[in-house]
């Protein structure tokens, strides 16, 4: 599978900018969130609304959200956008909670398909015996 | 004004996945089969093969997958180290405390199979509630 982590790169500012501009909370506010999350687990370095400008700006190159804050961001913006570029760079989407459920349905259907075939081809093993 | 974080149905596990997403890495890289230097080469060919133009080097390496240190691994470069590593956990960390998994082809269509089975069964209700309701009507 080919990957193309400046697309990704890209991709993902623009899921930041659009994230922010999506949340009820102005940058400062984030801002504020993310560091209180941050100094909160001992994370170290504090993230300022200039920090949060430069991930959100496709055209930065030398920036990108550390990987340890987006699960914080996208709490905090209530956007799911950063986390499915992710997921999407290596060909996955999203599973939620229904999600995972359906495909342990999906499963258990073949499964019991299976399991179905396999006694009727035992049940005739048998007649012939 | 309302904080978007109450509005947000979480399965509630920590946001702050450094620690579990540097054991992830540090696992991914360990999985690998790959030496460190035979991995931080495969990395940097993936980079100069994608225009990217990053260097990563051993010391680099051994800081993101060491917990100990303060080093992340950059967002946008967990893709290529899932990709040579052929490990998903990494990114699985990530989403994670959102309450999510990563789901692949496979899971899309037990998806899809899962749906139309519950369409189904639906679709067989009613079936049976129209032909009781028809038959009380004779």
């Amino acid at each position: 599978m080919s990957i193309d982590p400046g697309q990704t790169k890209k991709e993902l500012s623009e899921a930041v900018a659009a994230a922010m501009k999506g949340s009820d909370l102005n940058r400062s506010q984030i801002a504020d969130h993310l560091n209180e999350e941050i100094v909160a687990s001992g994370a170290g370095k504090r993230v300022s609304v200039a920090m949060l400008n430069k991930y959100a700006s496709p055209s930065d190159d030398t920036h990108s959200m550390p990987s340890h804050i987006i699960p914080a961001f996208c709490e905090i913006t209530g956007s799911q956008e950063p986390l499915k570029v992710l997921a999407s760079a290596l060909g996955f989407s999203l599973a939620g909670p229904r999600e995972r459920e359906l495909t342990r349905l999906g499963q258990a259907q073949v499964d019991a398909k299976r399991a179905a075939r396999a006694k009727r081809m035992a049940e005739a093993a048998l007649e012939e015996m | 004004m309302a904080d978007p974080r109450a509005q947000m149905p979480l399965p509630w596990q920590s946001v702050d996945v450094r620690l579990p997403l540097k054991l992830a890495l540090r696992r991914a890289l360990k999985n690998s089969g790959l030496s460190r230097e035979q991995f931080m080469d495969a990395f940097n060919e993936e980079m100069d093969d994608s225009g990217i133009d990053y260097k990563l080097t051993l010391s680099t390496l051994e800081k993101w997958v060491a917990p100990s240190a303060g080093n992340m691994i950059p967002s946008y470069l967990v893709t290529p180290f899932c990709k040579i590593s052929k490990s998903t956990e990494p990114l699985s960390v990530q989403l994670a405390p959102l309450g999510y998994a990563p789901a692949g082809p496979r899971e899309l269509e037990l998806i899809r199979l899962a749906e139309a089975k519950l369409r189904a069964k639906e679709a067989a209700r009613i079936v049976r509630e129209t032909e009781s309701a028809l038959e009380r009507m004779k």
